[in-house]
């Protein structure tokens, strides 16, 4: 399935996209830039009437000389919002494997990559998990254009999904190169519990991230995998051993279960300004790039 | 509790079936998730293992199948007896010798008498008696009856013979009433291995112990020695605690020999040395100071008269025929024996040797007859193929006791010995034990065929085994053979409660020693069998032909008069007879249709389960 997120026509689709970005309104001397303000910038954004006090560096002498009149220009500032895409790599993203949600998660990841580089913005990938002894935390270098975009299959290619879904380890590893604040996105099943994947987007918050999450869930997710019968369970993170009988009621109450688990996170989400979308099945990938992630306003 | 079949407990082997499928069914198969979160909510709790999983059709299938087995196998229950109405209520007497014993004016047997027949007045309305008696064997005087008239009269009818309690005959006494609700045991003392009746004192068995200690003075031997040769002995033994004074009287066919008066202290024994007798016949001692128990105050014995006993020894080995040939010198030093090996003695060589056509006695040792016809014919160590069917073969056995005399003071070990089949006319004298076999094995045996008196002795003795100081007791038992093979046949000495046997081809009758006749038939091999249980004369007449059969009684445990607790008498009594045994004690209440219902309901509630399980979940649950 990795294989789309390098076809041509696959990308040709997501050119028109734009990383949807919530853009500051002020900037603040001495801090990064965000929104677009006036500044030293190279693009051309507008004129204004000149009024007293303005910088005389910005002053129109073209249109003055034809015109005979001070027109002040005003430029789009220099921005650069770097954008990680944070991808779980945990065991559970290779379950059930039918359903290849580890698949569909790096093609988003891959994807949204491709997007933010549309805008020159560095974008890096990290994954967090994988086997045992093997590094928990795996991220590129930054790349900012898209003619870097292939840079990033090797890495996509070679992680596997393996071990504990170690996502407030990752973040803090994240947060441990004091990079500037930009936009984490974290493509995940979330299947965790929530203190874990909340304690992960506090820290996040509190760097000023601006935080994407992108649930990806497998159709078979539930109990569509398993067919009515009696099972013996065991958690591919933690081991743990469960015998269950699947009844109807039983794959009933674990639907609900499921939905219980996706709005506790989506609530969660909406209440700390946290974007989130959630992919169900590899089978509805585009539309899930071309019209939900736009609708949801991650990409425009 | 027990089975009918047991056999069809193997059905039983299904659970197992049952098991093995439960478990391969619990290996389900480990389907890895993503998440158990997701199955919170099953409400099944996490483990690691579990061995144990309760499973409620598994619990109802295994429950199924082993009430099947169960009423396969007949499972049934020892219940407590139906009510009949009618209480069962049984007295059993000891009428062994002791019971005979005087009390002042009464014998222990009248004191027994007395309280059972106030039982019997006392009884409630429709209360049945049984009247049981046992000595040597068990007897059913009156069954289960509400007739009290007749049980009075068979109670009054008991009379103590004149023989030892066996524990065997207690036993198949208790046996006979084992369905009574209450059993009443009169005896001054329990056999010896019969023991403490105190753990079933408080069933239904209640025991009355009768008698008060008593002195007693008893003839415990008599050896009438050799007439004209060697003195007579005479043994008596004081059985009480107390020194006591007996006056013995020894006479030779009625006339007296000798009288000897003397006081013997508590639990003294004295020999009477007297003769020796002037001819043979037959001698009585006799005690004429009255005591408690009269049966063990005469003693019979028989002295061979001054003929000379011609012999016959057959053996092949030079050493054993000089050996019987001294036996039969030490029962008679006038005997004239004529020895040889076998096919060396003719009838005409024997004939001409004695000075008669027909010996007294043939004493064949590990040889066939070979047509030697004698009087008497003694068989040491027969041959294969010979007179008697052998079994085996032993290497080595071990005699243990004498039927006349008891147990041996110490066990003899013999060497090899014939395991013989005796025949239903011969009487066993000796028994004895050998290793890696079960049984008693006979030793010795004697007893009167159609030919006349015959004996065998089971046990080689060569190597001079009956010239041995060590094993003196073959030496006696061999000659107490040949004594009692050579002794007259109109008269014998047996022990009281042995069988007598003799030829007779039509009805005879015995007269006894209180003088009642009783009539008696032949029976298998044209024999008369039976059994004198009083001491004293018997009168046999068959026709022309009068025999006279001497009874002697005595037996140590018996004649001690003194009455000890029944908690002293040694094991308990549980282990001579299961009273619980009893078939109305316990009755057999079969349970294979109640067992069959319950699997049946097993399996019913199983389907309903699944039933229910169907209906919630699909077919694929069940």
């Amino acid at each position: 399935m990795l294989g789309r997120a390098f076809e041509p026509a696959f990308l040709q689709r997501l050119d028109n996209l734009v990383l949807g970005i919530k853009r500051a309104r002020t900037v603040r001397l001495g801090r990064r830039a965000l929104g677009r303000v006036q500044g030293s910038g190279i693009e051309l954004e507008s004129f204004k009437d000149y009024s007293e006090g303005d910088d005389l560096r910005f002053l129109d002498w073209n249109s003055m000389a034809r015109l005979d009149t001070l027109y002040t220009k005003s430029y789009r500032v220099e921005r650069e919002t770097e954008v990680s895409i944070l991808i779980d790599a945990s065991a559970s993203m290779g379950l059930p494997v039918k359903d290849d949600k580890f698949g569909l998660a790096r093609v988003i990841g891959a994807a949204l990559a491709y997007v933010a580089l549309g805008e020159n913005d560095p974008v890096r990938l990290i994954s967090f998990g994988g086997p045992r002894g093997q590094l928990a935390y795996r991220a590129t270098e930054f790349f900012r254009r898209r003619e870097s975009y292939g840079s990033f299959r090797p890495m996509l290619t070679e992680i596997r999904c393996a071990g504990a879904t170690e996502m407030p380890f990752a973040v803090e590893q994240f947060l441990n190169q004091r990079r500037p604040p930009g936009v984490a996105i974290v493509i995940s099943d979330f299947l965790v519990p929530s203190s874990v994947y909340k304690s992960a987007f506090s820290h996040l918050m509190a760097a000023r991230y601006e935080i994407k999450a992108i649930q990806v869930l497998g159709s078979r997710e539930a109990s569509g995998s398993l067919g009515p019968g009696a099972y013996r369970l065991r958690d591919c993170e933690t081991g743990d051993i469960r015998e269950v009988t699947i009844t109807p009621t039983v794959a009933e109450a674990c639907r609900r279960r499921l939905d219980n688990l996706r709005e506790e996170l989506q609530v969660h989400c909406a209440g700390h300004g946290i974007s989130y979308a959630a992919a169900v099945g590899a089978q509805n990938l585009e539309d899930f790039l071309v019209r939900e992630l736009p609708r949801l306003g991650l990409v425009r | 509790m027990g089975f009918l079949t047991p056999l069809y407990l193997l059905s039983g082997l299904s659970i197992g079936a049952l098991i093995l499928i439960y478990l391969t069914a619990r290996s389900r198969s480990t389907v890895e998730v993503s998440s158990l979160l997701l199955f919170e909510e099953a409400q099944i709790s996490v483990s690691k293992a579990r061995f144990l999983k309760l499973d409620l059709l598994f619990w109802l299938e295994a429950a199924a199948l082993l009430l099947l087995s169960l009423a396969l196998a007949g499972f049934y229950l020892k219940m407590a007896p139906q009510p009949t109405g009618h209480r069962r209520h049984a007295l059993v007497f000891d009428l062994a010798a002791g019971m005979g014993a005087r009390e002042g004016r009464h014998t222990r047997l009248d004191e027994a008498r007395r309280q059972a027949l106030a039982m019997v007045n006392a009884a409630a309305p429709g209360e049945r008696f049984a009247v049981v008696s046992y000595a040597a064997q068990a007897e059913v005087e009156r069954y289960f009856t509400a007739d009290l008239s007749s049980v009075r009269t068979a109670i009054r009818e008991l009379r103590p013979y004149d023989v030892a309690a066996a524990p065997a005959g207690l036993a198949a006494a208790l046996m006979r009433v084992r369905d009574a609700d209450q059993i009443d045991l009169f005896a001054p003392r329990l056999p010896p291995g019969a023991g403490s009746l105190n753990r079933l004192d408080s069933a239904r068995l209640h025991y009355h112990q009768i008698g008060t200690d008593q002195n007693n003075v008893a003839i415990s031997g008599l050896d009438p020695g050799v007439p004209r040769v060697s003195p007579g002995h005479c043994t008596v033994r004081n059985m009480s605690t107390q020194a006591v004074l007996a006056e013995v009287e020894i006479s030779l066919n009625g006339r007296g020999v000798d009288r000897v008066s003397m006081i013997l202290d508590p639990h003294a024994q004295a020999n009477i040395r007297f003769g020796p007798l002037p001819t043979g016949g037959v001698v009585q001692a006799l005690i004429g100071t009255p005591d408690a128990l009269a049966a063990d105050n005469s003693r019979y014995a028989f002295a061979a008269g001054s003929r000379s006993l011609k012999g016959v020894v057959i053996s092949p080995d030079a050493g054993v025929r000089d050996d019987l040939a001294r036996v039969l010198r030490a029962v008679d030093p006038g005997s004239i024996v004529v020895a040889g090996a076998p096919g060396q003695l003719t009838p005409t060589l024997i004939a001409r040797s004695l000075g008669s056509d027909q010996p007294d006695i043939a004493i064949i040792h590990d040889s066939p007859a070979g047509g030697v016809r004698a009087g008497a014919e003694l068989f040491i160590f027969p041959p294969l193929g010979g007179e008697f069917p052998i079994k085996a073969t032993l290497p080595v056995s071990q005699m243990d006791d004498r039927t006349d005399l008891g147990p041996l003071t110490r066990p003899l070990l013999l060497g090899p010995t014939r395991n013989l089949s005796i025949p239903e006319w011969m009487n066993p004298v000796a028994h004895g034990t050998a290793p890696n076999r079960s049984g008693l094995l006979t030793l010795a045996a004697s007893g009167v065929s159609a030919h006349g008196p015959q004996g065998v002795l089971a046990f080689d003795v060569r190597g001079h085994r009956l010239m041995d100081p060590d094993m003196l007791d073959t030496l006696v038992l061999t000659i107490d053979l040949v004594k009692s093979l050579t002794g007259p046949h109109e008269v014998r000495i047996v022990p009281t409660g042995a069988y007598v046997t003799f030829p007779a081809a039509a009805p005879v009758a015995i007269i006894e020693p209180d003088g009642s006749t009783v009539k008696a038939g032949p029976g298998y091999g044209g024999l008369i069998r039976f059994r004198p249980l009083y001491a004293g004369r018997y009168q046999i007449s068959a026709g022309p032909r009068r025999e006279t059969v001497y009874a002697n009684y005595f037996d140590a445990a018996e004649s001690e008069l003194t009455v000890k607790p029944a908690s002293e008498n040694g094991a308990p009594l549980s282990k001579v007879i299961d009273l619980d045994s009893g078939v109305r004690a316990r009755r057999i209440q079969p349970l294979t249709t109640a067992l069959a219902a319950l699997a049946l309901l097993a399996f019913l509630f199983e389907s309903a389960l699944l039933i229910g399980r169907a209906l919630r979940g699909g077919v694929s649950l069940v």
